[in-house]
């Protein structure tokens, strides 16, 4: 009985715990996303090596938000976060064009991963508001997500300095999660 | 006469260690005794550091070249196959890149013998690399695809296993089709579990099965082709797949990956591109400016900004990264692999050549940000990467408008302008360091700090006093109100259900 009323209190209020893997190349934007997430303010970082983790609370879910460093000799450690990862953040610097080939290899051979099978895919094409960045179409077509079959996946456009699109991004994330249970 | 013959014999049968007697070559021998053997297990990391304390050094002798072994001209000729000569075409300048820039070998294409040609030039460092370029040749014509075949020039334990399913099994006609078929799967989709699951490359030619990786992964992903040429179902070799790529992760992972979550010098170590590494060991050391921050004064450099071609701190990296990657691209020496271009402006540039430049255009208190989007910095950038590439210089700078702004810069720049000079680190910026309350924090965080120059530490770690609130979804709430509010609904976005349009489907045959 009393189980039975904790179940019930746990719904009402109760938060349902996501874990939420964010990756990308260097430089991508990924540790500025997670503090402006958790804190609400610009940050100034260096290079992460090694990871950041936080919690935040977003509507009745609780994001357990993983920030893995992206230099190249460190990107095979990605792997080590896959297991129980609800969903996957990826990061993109729209500005990048160089490397956006890089970040299409990584983000499919991540997508390639057995654990990574159940994980829905939220891309952020950071860095909108420096000149001549690439669109979130422009992306897109470059990351070659529209060949992607059996993923729930939503791009967004973003600027980490500024938090504009986050929201857009964290709710799609939320509603697409919490619609999943 | 008897002490004599003793004597002889403790000569013919090797050296007899006695205390304080040393031998002609000038090495003591200490008596072995039993209690004075103490077993230890040493960390790699304490041994390190024990070496670096001892009183003398070990010497240090330089590889021989090839030119002092008087090793000649070898060559090397690998036969291409009909069927990778047009992917050979295709792949062609991806495919010398590392052995002409790295391995600095000569590589043609013999169009009348259809076959790639590789030999040394005087400019080998290491005559090993020939065997090497040749078996990364062999391995394309293979079907390996060049990023896979790469793998052996960086790696010494990858091998590659040829068979033929004929070896397994007799089968003809349609038998041997349906097991080729097998082994792929539809889309090669068993082909990418198997090399998922066990972290090989598989390369099918008709009726040749060939298998590149570590000897036991050759050997796991070997066993269950086998067991698919034999007529197992693929589901069965996907649930025996599947615990075994548990267990190779649990091992690798026992092996260095969660240490080098924890430990980042385990990360360094593991860091493995041995040609940029000796570049910047040589380049450093021949002009100590290249070794210290060429922002900051007396900070060790270990990354660098590739569009300047300077050595730069992990904090002043932060700076170059907020500038974007068009203005400060920058990659870490040891964390990062290097493309030869890069490695090029690195070469052309250092630190004492741009700070003798920026001297002579930009007032020397300038802050860094500020610094970096002048005209003087953009015309280095350009004349570097024009000198690196061959192409032509960008056309001088007018005399005194060097400290002058770009145009076109971002919007967002007073922000982070604001941002980071209340960093620590740099120039500008107060010499912060890391405060004793963050000492157990990751370095990344305890270094960070806020527009109003509050650590981020101290944000994260302040004590919560705020009383549970009653209603706590309101509280939740926050996070999504602060963002929508900081949203301006311009960014756009879009995706893709793969259920939704399931459904659509469905209702659209239901309809039917």
């Amino acid at each position: 009985m009393g189980l039975a009323f904790t179940k019930i209190w746990q719904r009402l209020i109760g938060k349902q715990e996501m874990r939420i893997l964010m990756v990308g190349l260097d430089a991508a934007g990924k540790t500025t996303i997670l503090y402006k997430l958790k804190l609400g303010e610009v940050v100034t970082t260096i290079p992460t090596i090694g990871f950041n983790v936080e919690t935040v609370e977003y509507k009745n879910l609780s994001f357990t938000v993983w920030d893995v460093g992206g230099q190249d000799k460190i990107r095979p450690l990605w792997r080590h976060y896959y297991q129980g990862t609800n969903g996957l953040i990826y990061v993109v610097d729209s500005n990048d064009r160089d490397r956006i080939e890089d970040a299409r290899e990584e983000l499919n051979k991540m997508l390639n991963e057995d654990e990574m099978r159940d994980a829905v895919l939220l891309v952020f094409a950071n860095k909108q508001d420096l000149p001549n960045a690439m669109t979130a179409a422009e992306v897109t077509e470059k990351l070659g997500l529209h060949n992607l079959r059996h993923r729930q996946w939503f791009i967004q456009s973003a600027c980490a300095t500024t938090g504009d699109g986050l929201y857009e991004g964290l709710d799609w994330l939320s509603r697409t999660l919490s619609s999943k249970r | 006469m008897d002490d004599d013959l003793e004597e002889e014999n403790e000569e013919t049968y090797g050296p007899i260690r006695r205390a304080g007697q040393s031998s002609q070559n000038g090495i003591v021998f200490q008596p072995a005794e039993v209690e004075d053997v103490i077993v230890e297990t040493i960390d790699e990391d304490v041994k390190a550091e024990a070496d670096a304390d001892m009183p003398y050094s070990k010497p240090q002798f330089p590889a021989l070249t090839p030119k002092e072994q008087g090793i000649k001209k070898q060559m090397r000729r690998i036969a291409v196959p009909a069927h990778r000569l047009t992917p050979l075409k295709a792949a062609w300048v991806q495919l010398i890149e590392p052995i002409v820039e790295h391995m600095k070998l000569q590589v043609r294409m013999n169009t009348k013998r259809r076959a790639v040609e590789i030999r040394n030039s005087e400019h080998t460092p290491d005559i090993g690399y020939l065997q090497k370029a040749s078996d990364y040749m062999k391995a394309f014509m293979l079907g390996f695809d060049q990023p896979d075949a790469v793998a052996l020039l960086r790696l010494d334990d990858l091998f590659i296993q040829s068979f033929e399913v004929k070896d397994v099994k007799r089968l003809q006609g349609d038998h041997l089709s349906r097991c080729i078929g097998r082994i792929a799967g539809k889309d090669g989709k068993t082909k990418y579990a198997i090399e998922n699951a066990t972290r090989t490359r598989i390369s099918l030619c008709e009726d040749k099965i060939h298998i590149l990786g570590s000897f036991a992964n050759i050997k796991l992903a070997r066993d269950s082709i086998c067991s698919l040429i034999l007529g197992s179902a693929p589901g069965k070799v996907y649930t025996k797949l599947r615990t075994v790529s548990k267990r190779l992760q649990g091992l690798i992972e026992d092996d260095l990956g969660i240490r080098a979550c924890i430990h980042p010098r385990v990360a360094l170590r593991m860091a493995v591109d041995p040609v940029a590494g000796q570049f910047f060991q040589r380049h450093q050391a021949s002009d100590p400016a290249n070794s210290i921050c060429c922002d900051c004064e007396g900070r060790k450099a270990e990354w660098a900004s590739v569009s300047h071609g300077t050595y730069i701190s992990i904090e002043a990296s932060g700076i170059h990264r907020s500038l974007g990657v068009k203005t400060s691209f920058v990659l870490s020496t040891t964390l990062d692999s290097w493309k030869g271009v890069h490695l090029r402006m690195m070469e052309l540039g250092g630190n004492r050549r741009f700070q003798e430049f920026m001297r002579q255009h930009v007032p020397e208190d300038m802050p860094l940000r500020k610094k970096y989007l002048t005209r003087a910095a953009e015309w280095y950038r350009q004349n570097l990467k024009a000198e690196a590439e061959g192409s032509t210089p960008p056309a001088p700078i007018e005399p005194g408008t060097g400290h002058w702004p770009i145009e076109g810069t971002s919007s967002q720049e007073e922000i982070l302008d604001r941002v980071f000079a209340a960093a620590p680190g740099c120039n500008s910026m107060t010499s912060g360091g890391i405060s004793r309350s963050t000492e157990g924090l990751p370095r990344s965080i305890s270094m960070s700090r806020t527009l109003d120059g509050r650590s981020v530490a101290e944000i994260v770690n302040r004590p919560k006093s705020v009383k549970p609130a009653f209603w706590p979804w309101r509280k939740a709430g926050c996070v999504a109100q602060r963002l929508k509010k900081l949203s301006t609904g311009k960014m756009d976005g879009f995706g893709f259900d793969p259920s939704a349009s399931q459904r659509a489907v469905g209702a659209l045959r239901a309809g039917c």
